[in-house]
Order: C-alpha cells, then structure tokens, then sequence
C-alpha cells in the first residue's frame, strides 16, 4: 500500500476545510480505505472536535516530532470506523513547533500502512500552511462562493505552482443555489472562470453541516443529506470513479409538476 | 574577489555578477549574504545578474532570495541557469532568464525593449512581474496580481489586476488585452480604474492621447 497525501487548504480562514477533511476521512473510512488524518492547525486544532475525538487525545504531533511517542501512540482510531485515524495537532504550541521537512518524514513513515493520508491545513499562507502542503501529492483548496474566499484561493494556487506541486482541486462549499439563481451569490461558473483549475466537488448550504460538526459526527458518515452526498462524492472522484456532479436544487414533487405542465 | 567555495562575483557593465558555484544553495546564499553585509558600499543600489548554473531553484526559493537582496537594497535582475526548474521560477517571478545563450558579455544588451518577457500561464493573486522591456502573458491578469514593465504589456486575456506600462516614464507604451477591466492601470505617470461594471468587453488598446488615457476597441481600424 502506498498512501496518497491529500492536503485540504483554502487560504481564507473559515471557508470549511476542517469539516471537508472530516467527511473526505469518513467517506473514505466507509469505502473501506484506510485514512490517517492529520491535523496541520498546530496551537488552533478543531479537527479531533469534528471527529468527536477530543477526549482520547494522549500525544499530539509535536510528540512525535520531538520524540516524545512513537508514531503509532499518538494515532487515534476512530471509534466508527477501525480504519480512521487521527494524528491530532499540539494545541499548546505554535506552527514553528513542526518543519516541511518534519511533515515529509512523518508522511512517508505512514504512507506504507494506508490508502490516504489526509493533512488539514490551518487557514493562511505561512509556516503552517508550508508544513501542510511540503508533503502533499494531491492539493484540493476549498473556497466560499464569495469574492474575498476566491481571491485567496487564487493566491493559494499560485503558491502550490511556484513550489512545482501538480494542479490543485477546486472544492466548493456554501453554495446556495436561490441566491446564485437571483445573481446574488458566485455561480460554480464564476469561480471556475477566475480560478480555472478543475473543480471536484461543489457542496449546497446545509445547515445540518453545523450540526454535525458540534456533535462531532460527520455528515458524510450516511448519504441522507444532499451535503453528505456530495462529500461522499468527491472522495469516490479522487478514488477514480466518475461521478456526476448533484443537481443543486432540491426537485420536489410541485416544481415536477410543474415540469410535466409546462410539456403539455 | 573569491577565495570561496561557495559563489564568484564580478562586476560588469549592466551590474554585478554572481556565479554560484557550490551545489548547497543554503551554504551558497548564506556566505553570499554574509559577503553582501561585509561590503554594503560594493553593492548598494546594485543590480545582480545570477548565475545558477545546473542548481533546482524553485520559484519559492528563488523569489525569497530575491526578496532578502532586495532588503539590501540589491535588485535581482536576471537569473542564468542550465536547469529547468531555476529557469522556471525565473520567468514566474518575472526576471530575465538566460538574456543572451549564456554569452555573459553581453548580458547588459537584455535590457533593451525588445526582449521581452513570455509568461504562458495565467499570472494569479500575489505574483509580482517587473520587467525592463515589454511583457507579453498568454492567460489571465488576476487581481492580486501586479504586471509591471517599461515597455507595453499585452496580455492574450483578461487583465483584472494592477498593470503598469512604461513605468520609466515612456508615454508611448501601451497595454492591451482581450477583456480590459483591471483594478488598476498605469502608463507612465497616469492613473486610470476601470468603469463600473460593463455587460460586453472588447479586446482594447490603451495608451497616452494628448495627456490622458484612452481606450480603443480593438477592431477600430
């Protein structure tokens, strides 16, 4: 097995890469992948919260790096899914506490053992953002249909070009699907017009999300939502399997009705 | 001026010279940076035309150099390199790469306007591109993104950033694009922001008419 290190980061803070990073790991945890998810958001972690984790946190990165514990002692199983492991962030220290070059070792120390390595990157563009990406063979940047959110995401990209990594993935969160119709949010056109990299996920607003994370249960653990659905999605793209993209707007049984009407 | 494993300099016409001969790049810029700080008059206000040879500059590195010369007051202007990936970095962060077929005699001769500067990909947010000449981009001009030049800029794209054409002084120079609609433009000393938003772009020219900036659909004549 020779894992691939998927790093989620977005540059703008806020946009949802934690939650992307857990429903990836729990779509991919429940398609019988092995996952190990670490956090890069070294003094700020939330990834073990969303995972709902937090209180089997022993040793944390920065043991490991300092050797402190064994790679494996600081590995927390997931308690859904025995293949689902998180390597939580040091929430006492800062980014400097980690090098790239840290990051590197401690991917390819795992890359043998799994199916993907998944690195949640803090919000940013300094050290712990470097650390984030210096390992990553797969970079998916998620944005915010809204303009702040995109121009970050285009200075993210340039970074990842400049440091020879291949083409990020474009992950679109918070879409809206009313408001784009009104024209008052970004379409998925509008982003992909200004960023022009390929886009492999395009998640709706879904206040069920929020919920989710504060239980700590990841929303993709079932496809019952239409927002899990589509994490689900994106982790059978980056698996191969071509999936088409899900129809944003909710067909309920009138606007059908109304479908058929307007045939006749 | 040697007596190091690390790097030769020389000092030309068009600027200073560094030849980097050690493979440690880290070891390299650290003894160069300690010889900058031990002769601050020699380089004060220089221009360094850097020769890399065979050495994998990525554009991070590079740029990082090129920003810590520019703290000492050195302008990193043109980048020679055998290797690829060195001379990939030089042309995304706008230097001149291998001027003249590695002849360094005439390496002064790259700052006449016409060489210009190829960048074949879409310039994004945080990518500054400064060059003495013309510039020409294949992509889009993002905004974020600044494109700087002493000559004109023609962009094959959208230009939605911050452009400056003949920032020596020219009022001849002149930028066109497919889609002008940038956060900001300059010719020379002229300031111009885009109208409010416009349905229909056109490929346009802007240059300098009797003072003032003016835009011309490209299908005039």
């Amino acid at each position: 097995m020779t894992a691939k290190v998927l790093t989620i980061t977005s540059g703008k803070g806020g946009v949802g890469k934690t939650t992307t990073v857990a429903n990836l790991a729990v779509a991919f945890a429940s398609k019988n992948q092995k996952v190990v998810c670490i956090d890069g958001d070294i003094g700020l972690r939330n990834l073990d919260v969303i995972l709902g984790l937090e209180n089997r946190i022993v040793y944390d990165i920065v043991d490991i790096v300092e050797g402190r514990c064994r790679t494996r002692q600081a590995m927390i199983r997931d308690k859904r899914f025995p293949d689902l492991f998180l390597i939580p962030a040091a929430q006492t220290r800062d980014k400097n506490a980690v090098s790239p070059s840290d990051m590197v070792r401690l991917c390819n120390e795992l890359r043998e053992e799994f199916d993907w390595i998944i690195i949640d990157s803090p919000a940013g563009i300094e050290r712990g953002f470097k650390n984030s990406i210096a390992p990553a063979d797969i970079v998916a940047i998620v944005t915010n249909p809204e303009m702040s959110a995109v121009r970050d995401a285009d200075r993210v990209i340039g970074i990842i070009e400049a440091e020879e990594k291949k083409p990020p993935y474009l992950i679109i969160n918070r879409i809206k699907p009313s408001m784009v119709d009104k024209g008052n949010m970004l379409s998925v056109d509008d982003i992909y017009e200004l960023l022009r990299i390929e886009v492999i996920g395009v998640i709706p607003e879904d206040e069920n999300v929020l919920i989710a994370s504060n239980k700590g249960v990841p929303l993709a653990i079932d496809a019952k939502t239409r927002s899990g659905m589509a994490f689900r999605n994106i982790a059978r793209r980056f698996v191969g399997e071509e999936v088409p993209f899900l129809e944003l707007k909710e067909t309920n049984f009138w606007n059908k009705l109304n479908i058929f009407g307007q045939k006749d | 001026m040697r007596d190091n494993p690390y790097f030769l300099i020389k000092g030309l016409k068009e600027g200073i010279l560094v030849n980097i001969i050690s493979h440690e790049f880290k070891l390299s810029r650290d003894a160069l940076f300690t010889h900058i700080g031990s002769n601050r008059s020699f380089f004060n206000g220089a221009k360094m035309l850097l020769d890399v040879g065979d050495i994998p500059l990525k554009a991070a590195d590079l740029g990082k150099l090129r920003d810590d010369l520019a703290d000492e007051q050195i302008t990193l202007a043109v980048i020679i390199s055998s290797n690829e990936i060195s001379m990939r970095s030089g042309e995304l962060l706008g230097l001149s790469v291998n001027p003249t077929d590695e002849k360094k005699k005439q390496v002064g001769k790259i700052n006449k306007p016409d060489s210009p500067l190829w960048m074949g990909k879409t310039v994004r947010s945080g990518t500054r591109i400064d060059h003495m000449g013309n510039v020409i981009v294949i992509g889009d001009i993002n905004p974020g993104a600044e494109v700087i030049a002493t000559g004109n800029i023609v962009v094959w794209g959208r230009i939605k950033g911050f452009v400056h054409a003949g920032k020596s002084g020219d009022t001849t120079a002149f930028i066109c694009a497919l889609e002008l609609k940038p956060t900001q433009l300059r010719i020379a000393d002229l300031v111009a922001v885009s109208p409010e938003k416009q349905d229909l772009y056109l490929p346009e020219m802007i240059r300098i008419i009797n003072g003032q900036l003016v835009a011309e659909a490209w299908n005039e004549k």
